[in-house]
């Protein structure tokens, strides 16, 4: 709606304007980041543990060394994760994890613990991925233009199951943009989405990864967009760990398709 | 849950009790002493018979005795028999002296001309010099239309709802726009009322215009909360607008074109001095414009060729005297905002509203009005073929309303109201074939009332009442509850107008005047309001999309308690009016919002509220000078409001987004000369609460931002000089036409419309907060005319 705002003030009056400002902003106490990743892929998997800082200072963000990384499973499995770099740690290498196993992070760090549980949902294929027209609309965010060219990803969503999932696309390598998408409303149908498709080239390769997520990383990145935070009642995103802890832990699968451009 | 006979059970109390009412009041007549005879009639404008709503009568040998004409110029005054000089006043016109011997009930019409001084202008003066002195009502602003059309405007148009901006107590939601909060309540809790009808959402283009057509529009008036038991509905206020009548001596042509709107208005006589009609038609074209600037190659974007952005309203009103006890009135609003890319997307919003009315004598001392009202809103959008949704909110309603004139010291207003609320939230088509629809919503809401304005002596008087509301939720659907998680723990089916869940309110009213000397007074005042009808908005702006929800078996009805005193006084022969009120309004089951609530297309959206209190106080000065070549008024406010929701900053209460510590408008208008009429008006606001990071963090190489407590920021303080100017070029009997000048933001302060937190795009070690500003300065003009 603010997009229509400001459209709707560059039409009549062209007479918006932006500016930086400087202002007084409340600071906090340091507080721990956690973002850890496992999927059903084999290689190695990481947790990242680093500190937030206040809004003047620079975008350098404390990591964290020395925490205790544990990784179990509901089938009795453990790991202990290695730190590979400064606040960097690590699985196993040829760690895969597995569909339907729910997983329990536990992180001890300066004698606190923060604990967080995701279950890798079942891998939903992607049917196709092909050029053509933007079928999203404005809602989409991709275009505004009913003729666009976008990337077009197609996938049948699993019936009679809450699916959540994470969708992103790469072009050579470089990531481009990413959306969820739960299936509410769209319960066991084909599902179009359009992806960017700026500045393609001949040979480019396009890779486009469906992510399958739980709900409550789902919800964690729902309530981490911009809109969100920016509500009447604000609030920081909804994270699956306990003891206040920031970022999340997602356990999820991957289906992959890759198209080259001809 | 068997619930049918409980409707009805409710609907027999209430008229038991209304019976109770009639018969009470019947028991008054019958004690009034014989030598008492009514002077009753209409006060009407001499020009176009316009009614003259709130025309005072005073009695020269009975000081402090009087009456005002209602809202269709009716008034009635019972004294003992004997010779009396009537003078009979209105804003803005040339007093009325009549001698009237008062040996049998008398029926007398007054008109009144308009008062013209030397520089050919109207003279504003007050409905009675001194009736804020007199009268009990507090928390009550009265704007005309005539009062307000030289105060200067935004995009040419005149708008009542931001004219009432400038009041105290009264705060625009943001830049521009036609949504305000009153006393601290949230913007939904105020009742705005067209010929009685609800309007559900008073803005055309996301707000930064109101539906109301200045040109179609005679008067409004605001109640701050402590609004006659006759009103009820919404928590903080009653922004009642009535309509022109239209002129019934001749046929009028009145009309403005201006930079991006222009509003036409026909008027006349259906059968002369019986009845008359008005049309006024309205339409914004802002996009006719920026496809001109296109075509010239000034803006270059497409996607600005391709926005379609526009609105049109019109208003239209008849009205018919079938004779002497009985006349008609039919009034309608329809309205269409469009807004749309392309044929990517498209969203049309509106309102349409009719309201039916007859008011009848049944003596020269019981008036009674019976009004049939419709009320819809609706929007629909479309994204393109994949997908389309529709969702809207009808009033079917039914209103009685008595008057009952019982003596010269007492007057009884009593009547009841029943409304059927049907809501649609949502019909939603993906792809063309599959369509989801949310589940409807009905109500009724049926209220009972009675109120009574009695005069004790010369110095002290009082209104007091009650209102007895109902609401209840009606099937059929299947009803849900939910735990504190919001998952479902129950859910059960009703039938067809199957009572799901009643609620029942019994909301006091009172209010008192102590007249301290002839200059002076003191006023104290309570109310109780109560709200079946709850706005879901969890967006800071204004959007046609935010969800009307019903009281229901999750959603109590809000309660608001308010109290009120002022000290009131008029200086220099009542040239300057000066009020000062302090209020203090506690809100109980206040609505909020969970982190990351989903309110559109969700069936389940009582899952994702949270409920709370809330309390707002403050102190409202205001002074006003009326009259004389320069008039206008200061105002300024001092308030605080805040809520408190569990799981939400600790449990402690924090500021709501509409806080604003102070608030000032300045009104100034100044008559130059016959032709040229200069005004202003400056605005100084504490910025809205808002919540800032307090710290940032790294997520998957992205800088997120850390939040503690909510709404514990302020946006920078806003401030704006407006500057107005009328020239009238020719003013005869036959023609008259006037060039309307104003700059907004005359100063261009770049106040902040939102502000946003980014990486630095030339240093990404850093983040910085980006304000941006809508509207630096926007200069308009408007040409009118009238024949």
């Amino acid at each position: 709606m603010k997009f229509i705002i400001y459209l709707l003030v560059l039409s009549i009056s062209l007479f918006s304007c932006q500016k930086v400002v400087n202002l007084k902003l409340n600071t906090s106490s340091s507080q721990i980041v956690i973002v850890g990743k496992i999927s059903d892929q084999i290689g190695v998997d990481t947790v990242t543990i680093t500190k937030s800082v206040n809004f003047s200072d620079p975008n350098v963000f404390p990591q964290v060394s020395g925490a205790k990384v544990y990784l179990a499973d509901n089938d009795g499995n453990k790991d202990t994760l290695q730190e590979l770099v400064a606040g960097k740690y690590i699985t196993k290498p040829g760690f895969q994890g597995v569909i339907g196993r729910t997983y329990t992070l536990t992180i001890i760090s300066e004698g606190q613990s923060y604990v967080a549980e995701s279950t890798i949902p079942k891998a939903v294929a992607i049917d196709s991925v092909y050029i053509g027209i933007n079928t999203n609309g404005s809602f989409g965010g991709v275009g505004r233009n009913g003729n666009e060219k976008a990337i077009n990803v197609v996938f049948t969503d699993q019936a009679n199951f809450l699916n959540y999932y994470y969708l992103v696309e790469y072009i050579n390598t470089v990531e481009q943009n990413s959306s969820i998408i739960s299936d509410h409303l769209l319960d066991g149908q084909s599902i179009t989405r359009s992806l960017k498709a700026k500045n393609l080239n001949k040979d480019d390769t396009i890779t486009v990864l469906l992510e399958g997520i739980d709900s409550r990383v789902y919800e964690y990145f729902r309530t981490s967009s911009r809109a969100n935070t920016e509500s009447a009642m604000p609030a920081n995103p909804v994270s699956n760990f306990s003891n206040k802890a920031l970022g999340y832990f997602n356990a999820y699968s991957v289906s992959k398709k890759i198209i080259v451009i001809k | 849950m068997k619930n049918e006979p409980l409707v009805k059970k409710i609907i027999k109390q209430l008229m038991k009790k209304y019976i109770v009412i009639i018969v009470l009041i019947s028991s008054f007549q019958s004690v009034m002493a014989q030598q008492h005879f009514t002077l009753s009639g209409y006060i009407r404008d001499a020009k176009n018979g316009e009614d003259l709503i709130g025309a005072t009568i005073t009695v020269k040998e009975l000081p402090g005795k009087g009456a005002a004409a209602n809202t269709y110029g009716f008034y009635s005054l019972t004294l003992p028999a004997g010779t009396y000089q009537i003078t009979v006043t209105f804003v803005g016109y040339v007093p009325q002296k009549q001698t009237v011997e008062l040996n049998k009930s008398v029926k007398i019409d007054f008109i009144l001309g308009e008062s013209v001084n030397e520089v050919g202008e109207v003279v504003v003066t007050a409905t009675r010099k001194d009736e804020n002195i007199r009268g009990t009502q507090m928390g009550e602003q009265k704007l005309d239309t005539r009062e307000i059309k030289n105060i200067p405007v935004f995009f040419g148009e005149r708008d009542i709802l931001k004219t009432i901006q400038l009041l105290p107590g009264i705060k625009p939601v943001g830049e521009g726009s036609s949504g305000f909060t009153v006393r601290g309540g949230a913007s939904d809790q105020n009742l705005v009322l067209l010929d009685e009808a609800t309007v559900y959402n008073a803005s055309h283009l996301m707000g930064f215009f109101s539906v109301f057509n200045s040109d179609a529009i005679k008067e409004v008036t605001v109640y701050k909360g402590n609004e006659s038991a006759e009103y009820g509905g919404r928590l903080s206020s009653v922004v009642d607008v009535k309509m022109n009548e239209g002129n019934d001596k001749k046929i009028g042509v009145s009309g403005g074109i201006g930079l991006i709107s222009s509003r036409l208005t026909v008027e006349g006589p259906i059968v002369k001095n019986k009845g008359s009609f008005i049309v006024s038609a309205r339409r914004t074209y802002a996009d006719v414009i920026t496809q001109g600037l296109y075509n010239l190659h000034v803006i270059k974007d497409t996607m600005v060729n391709k926005a379609k952005l526009y609105f049109y309203d019109f208003n239209v009103k008849a009205n018919y005297k079938i004779n002497d006890k009985n006349r008609i009135f039919l009034s309608g609003y329809f309205g269409q905002d469009k807004l749309g890319f392309g044929n990517t997307f498209g969203i049309n919003w509106g309102n349409a509203t009719g309201t039916l009315r007859l008011n009848h004598l049944f003596s020269d001392r019981m008036f009674s009005n019976t009004s049939l009202i419709f009320s819809n809103f609706d929007y629909n959008i479309n994204a393109g073929n994949s997908m389309s949704i529709i969702s809207r909110i009808q009033d079917y309603g039914l209103k009685q309303d008595y008057q009952f004139y019982s003596n010269d010291v007492s007057t009884i207003n009593f009547g009841f109201s029943s409304i059927y609320h049907r809501i649609i939230p949502g019909i939603i088509t993906l792809n063309g074939d599959n369509t989801k629809t949310l589940d409807n919503k009905n109500g009724l809401e049926n209220a009972l009332y009675i109120s009574h304005k009695y005069t004790f002596s010369d110095r002290f008087n009082t209104e007091y009442g009650v209102r007895l509301c109902s609401f209840t939720l009606l099937g059929p659907g299947t009803f849900y509850s939910y735990d504190a998680d919001g998952t479902i723990i129950d859910s059960s089916s009703y039938k067809k107008m199957q009572s799901v869940k009643t609620y029942i309110n019994i909301e006091p009213r009172a209010s008192l005047n102590y007249k301290l000397n002839e200059v002076s007074s003191l006023k104290a005042s309570y109310a109780r309001n109560t709200q079946n009808l709850h706005l879901l908005s969890n967006s800071t702006s204004i959007n046609p999309r935010d969800l009307w929800i019903p009281s229901s078996n999750n959603v109590k009805p809000e309660i608001a308690d308010q109290v009120a005193v002022g000290y009131f006084r008029n200086f220099d022969d009542n040239k300057f009016e000066f009020s000062s009120e302090v209020y203090y309004k506690n809100m109980q089951n206040q609505i909020g919002y969970k982190n990351g609530a989903v309110l559109n297309n969700n069936n389940n959206v009582e899952s994702q509220i949270l409920f709370g209190k809330g309390r707002a106080y403050g102190l409202e000065l205001f002074v006003k000078k009326k009259y004389g070549k320069f008039n206008g008024w200061i105002s300024y406010t001092l308030s605080r409001t805040e809520g408190k929701f569990v799981g939400v900053n600790n449990d402690n209460y924090f500021p709501f987004k509409q806080d604003r510590t102070h608030d000032i408008s300045i009104v100034g208008i100044y008559d130059l000369n016959t032709k040229w009429t200069v005004s202003g008006t400056w605005v100084y606001y504490t910025g809205n609460a808002v919540t800032f990071p307090a710290g940032k963090y790294m997520v998957d190489g992205q800088t997120r931002y850390y939040i503690t407590a909510p709404n514990s920021n302020r946006m920078p303080p806003y401030h704006r000089l407006d500057l107005g100017a009328t020239y009238i070029r020719k003013k005869t009997d036959k023609f008259e036409s006037s060039w309307t000048f104003s700059i907004y933001n005359a100063y261009m302060h770049d106040n902040a419309y939102s502000i946003n937190f980014q990486t630095d795009p030339k240093d990404p070690t850093k983040t910085q907060a980006v304000q941006t500003t809508l509207f630096k300065m926007v200069p308009s003009v408007t040409y009118n005319f009238k024949f």
